[in-house]
């Protein structure tokens, strides 16, 4: 073949391929770099924080933000727009430093201009970093998609994974396992249902004792210098800047093991309080701290480690925020100080290995919902007792609930005796089952009570709730064995 | 700069070729100053400051070449720069291994200087033994600046070579039959540096990462895994190194300056001494030239010739990197170099296919060693593997072989009920087989250089295009434990 056919071949090729991947990546525009997502068209899956972020605060409308690490990844925007009446987005960015997350924000408040509120989760184990750390070695963001620069978006045209990306995407669409839209703001990067909850995951081994150094009380000057020019560097500065945006910033809770684990909690709380008044000082801030609600913070049900929170902790803050519970203020923060200075010091540690891990993750999110929804519990056991002992039925027990749209959970003890499902079912008026748990047969020979739970939040209107076993009170372990292959106790609608 | 970076592919490639050829017409030395000055430019984008050491040891060099041509006590003026040149390269190279192992020998605590190693200078102090022997032997018929800089560092070969030879080199670059737009040497040099591009992004990178895998697992491998990373690095290092050679030689060759043939198909070899004249070949043609025929080669009987043999294997060795897995690796093939001078008439008479199973393995092992971080590794993983103790295959190595591109396959055939995920190994079986085949049934790339065919424009295009593409890539921000 005569090498200048080849060249003309070649060429041909090389510049069709590379221009057709390049208007592809231009149009369909995975990270938003360009421009607002065509959503009536493809579905964009919002999953790559260093990457979308940049394009979202760039290219979305929304006149709230909020941000921070993984601690406020499971935020939901529509439970903060319901509350404040805003148009919000998440940007999240695990394991960010304050400088990542002042440099992101930075982005947010000058593209732009109607933003008025900004949510943002200070990590406690974070005040002394120094002012410019970053995650990441600078060489792993993609740099490429924050700059302005034209000439280095060939990392985002020609890149292996965002193409395939596209090419998923394209797959999906063509044979219709997605429909054309995005990823909610209230799932982005949310991962309440990837982990268990409670001590034994929290800490399988079990807590000891550990020596806080009593003697560690202050900061050193070279302390302070760190934080002070992180704080101000990278969270008042923004506030100063912008002073026609609310910012509302909070401490992120840390479970009491956190607290534990420190070295001194006196040298925390220095450092804490130093950061408080500096924020303190910025009208435009709403610090909230809810480190001294320690039910929540020493039940190791709401954690799934350490540090992270599960989703319901989200939803409560964003309620305190809004209620204006938990407000630092200058006149209170000494007191808050002290009181969290006397628990975490005299804490019995130990006393939290005999805590229930409960089965049923949610169950935790259950016994909170009255304080975030304003809902009283309900408590069905007497009312199923009664019909237990009265119809004497062995095979089933059917009660009605009149609007039900105001729980989340439906939550009850069962065993079983025989071989036999727990099965819990929701009727609604027409008789469908609009909602229902099924478990696997099983004996259990030690005759141990399990926790069950049904999340019935989409569930609405008036419905019947059918249950196949009998119902008992308390411990009683009497003659309900002979009549029921499953018993049932403590059912309640959360 | 990296011959396989979007930069240079998409800008710097290009745009230097049109000045070259523009430049040429206006005269050679224009052309010439074109390579100089994009050769440093090249050099200096990943780290301005090593161009010092760059310029001042070029400076040096060439003030030793001009003494060697005017003045008399040669000999001293060649030692000289010679020595200064290996004594940068140990300087550079070795201070922090010397240290470590006095300190290790005579317990004592000096701290290792933190040193700014500039790029390419195993090869550029190569190039620079290269001139000055040649000058001082008379090769040279002139000694022009301009050349001298434009051979030390044209871009193609500064950073990993082929070592080139200065008589060849000036020689070409001085051509006038060469200073126009050859399409031929532009169709086969792109030819040659597509392929090459998609041996390193795909193939190299791929048996990368799954060596990188055994040494983060290496206390949990089984007999298979140890097996499959020995292979692995064995692929890596050779798609790795010769994929740049091919690249280089590609861009040279649109230049119209043909470097020498670095590799080939080295793991065809049936014998250790085979395998050295078809692997780095530039390296061992260098080695033979400046090392072996001065210290006698073979002229002052058996024992010196394997004496001799030992010498050079021991220095690439050392070459090759700072480390005892380096050493003993060099040693290694030293031995076996000499056991086939030993018993080449047994050798010779045993069918082929037995002596490159017997090479190859060597091969392998030997690559296992320059590849793991200290020699009780490699004894460790040795025995592990020889021990055949647990023959399954981890998936987690498995899984290094799934490339996103086989994600993608995957799950598209998935979709039409071919399921793919349940077999372990596929996509290893895969790159193996594939590897292989390259290795030991097709013709050399540098070979089958002027052939040209509708079949390889095609391939060649798409390997170009899936290279680029491969050049970026998302990084994995995994935070584990958030």
């Amino acid at each position: 073949m005569k090498s200048k056919k080849w060249l003309t071949g070649y060429f041909c090729i090389v510049l069709v391929l590379l221009g057709v991947i390049g208007v592809m990546i231009y149009e369909i525009d995975p990270y938003f770099h360009y421009h607002y997502p065509h959503t009536e068209e493809y579905y964009y899956e919002l999953s790559n924080e260093r990457y979308q972020n940049d394009g979202i605060m760039k290219h979305f409308d929304y006149d709230a933000v909020i941000t921070g690490t993984s601690m406020t990844e499971q935020f939901k925007t529509s439970e903060l727009d319901a509350l404040f009446g805003t148009q919000s987005i998440k940007i999240p960015y695990s394991g960010a430093t304050y400088k990542e997350i002042h440099d992101s924000l930075k982005t947010a408040l000058r593209y732009q201009p109607e933003l008025k509120m900004v949510v943002w989760g200070l990590d406690m184990n974070k005040f002394l970093l120094h002012r410019d750390e970053m995650r990441y070695e600078p060489k792993e963001y993609p740099t490429y998609l924050y700059n302005e620069n034209l000439l280095d978006d060939v990392n985002y045209f020609f890149n292996r994974d965002t193409v395939l990306q596209i090419g998923y995407g394209l797959i999906n669409n063509h044979l219709g396992i997605e429909e054309p839209g995005m990823t909610s703001f209230d799932e982005y990067a949310a991962w309440q249902d990837q982990f268990s909850w409670g001590i034994h995951t929290v800490c399988p081994d079990g807590i000891t004792s550990r020596e806080q150094d009593e003697a560690d009380r202050y900061l050193s000057d070279e302390e302070k210098l760190i934080i002070q020019e992180n704080v101000e560097a990278n969270v008042t500065s923004l506030a100063k800047e912008y002073p026609n945006v609310t910012f509302y910033y909070f401490f992120t809770p840390y479970s009491a093991l956190w607290w534990h684990g420190l070295g001194s909690v006196h040298h925390q709380i220095a450092a804490e309080q130093y950061v408080i008044e500096m924020l303190l000082e910025c009208d435009n801030i709403r610090l909230y701290s809810f480190n001294n609600r320690t039910d929540i913070t020493t039940d190791l049900n709401h954690y799934k480690d350490e540090l992270h929170y599960a989703a319901w902790i989200n939803s409560l803050m964003l309620k305190w925020m809004h209620d204006g519970e938990y407000l630092l203020t200058k006149k209170n923060y000494m007191d808050y100080l002290e009181k969290e200075r006397v628990f975490y010091t005299e804490f019995d540690y130990e006393s939290l290995n005999e805590q229930e891990d409960y089965g049923c993750d949610y169950y935790a999110a259950a016994l909170l919902n009255q304080e975030l929804r304003g809902v009283e519990f309900l408590n069905l056991t007497t009312l199923l007792k009664e019909l237990t002992t009265n119809m004497e039925m062995v095979d089933g027990l059917e009660i009605s609930v009149q609007d039900i749209d105001a729980y989340q959970y439906l939550t009850f003890y069962g065993r079983h005796v025989e071989n036999g499902q727990v099965l819990a079912e929701i009727f609604d008026e027409q008789g469908e089952v609009v909602s229902e748990l099924v478990t696997g047969d099983t004996v259990d020979e030690n005759l141990e009570w399990h926790q069950y739970l049904l999340d019935i939040s989409e569930v609405e209107g008036d419905v019947t709730i059918r249950f196949n076993g009998r119902v008992v009170d308390g411990e009683e372990t009497g003659n309900e064995l002979d009549c029921a292959d499953v018993v049932l106790k403590d059912v309640f609608l959360y | 700069m990296l011959l396989n970076s979007h930069i240079f592919i998409l800008c710097f490639l290009p745009l230097l070729l049109i000045a070259y050829f523009l430049c040429n017409k206006i005269n050679i030395l224009a052309g010439k100053m074109v390579l100089v000055i994009g050769s440093l430019i090249f050099y200096a984008y990943a780290d301005w400051r090593m161009l010092f050491f760059l310029l001042a040891s070029m400076v040096c060099n060439y003030f030793f070449t001009y003494l060697l041509r005017h003045v008399r006590w040669r000999k001293a003026f060649l030692a000289v720069p010679l020595v200064v040149n290996v004594g940068l390269l140990l300087f550079f190279k070795y201070t922090g291994f010397l240290i470590t192992n006095l300190n290790l020998v005579l317990k004592t605590e000096y701290t290792i200087p933190k040193l700014l190693v500039p790029l390419g200078i195993s090869f550029i102090t190569f190039q620079q033994i290269a001139y000055l022997v040649t000058v001082y032997r008379g090769e040279l018929e002139q000694t022009d600046f301009i050349d001298y800089l434009a051979y030390i560092l044209y871009f193609p070969k500064l950073l990993m070579g082929p070592l080139a030879e200065p008589v060849d080199f000036i020689a070409q670059m001085n051509d006038p039959a060469a200073k126009k737009i050859n399409s031929d040497h532009i169709a086969q040099g792109l030819k040659l540096f597509s392929f090459g591009l998609l041996k390193k992004v795909i193939l190299a990178d791929t048996f990368a990462a799954a060596f990188a895998w055994g040494i983060e697992n290496i206390d949990v491998l089984t007999a298979m895994d140890g097996f499959i990373v020995m292979l692995a690095y064995t692929f890596e290092i050779y798609f790795d190194f010769s994929g740049y050679s091919d690249m280089a030689i590609g861009v040279s060759r649109m230049l119209n300056i043909t470097l020498p043939m670095n590799f080939d198909s080295p793991y065809k070899a049936v014998s250790i001494r085979d395998f050295w004249k078809r692997w780095h070949i530039s390296l061992t043609q260098f080695f033979t030239k400046y090392l072996y025929i001065p210290l006698g080669g073979s002229r002052k009987g058996t024992l010196f010739t394997y004496l001799n043999t030992m010498i050079v294997f021991i220095v690439s060795g050392i070459w090759h990197g700072a480390g005892w897995t380096f050493i003993l690796w060099g040693m290694g093939h030293g031995i076996l170099s000499v056991f086939d001078r030993i018993f080449e008439h047994v050798e010779n008479k045993v069918v082929r296919p037995v002596r490159w199973v017997v090479t190859f393995l060597f091969v392998n092992i030997l690559w296992l060693l320059f590849g793991l971080n200290s020699p009780q590794q490699w004894v460790l993983m040795l025995k592990n593997m020889f021990s055949f103790h647990d023959l399954t295959l981890s998936p987690g190595l498995a899984g290094t072989f799934a490339i996103p591109e086989a994600g993608f396959i995957s799950y598209v055939l998935y979709q039409k009920n071919i399921n793919l995920y349940d077999i372990n190994g596929l996509w290893m079986i895969l790159f193996l087989t594939v590897s292989f085949g390259i290795c030991l049934l097709t013709e050399n790339n540098y070979r089958k250089m002027g052939k040209m065919s509708v079949g390889n424009m095609i391939l060649a295009a798409i390997a170009l295009v899936w290279g680029i593409l491969c050049l970026s890539t998302n990084s994995e921000f995994i935070y584990l434990g958030f």
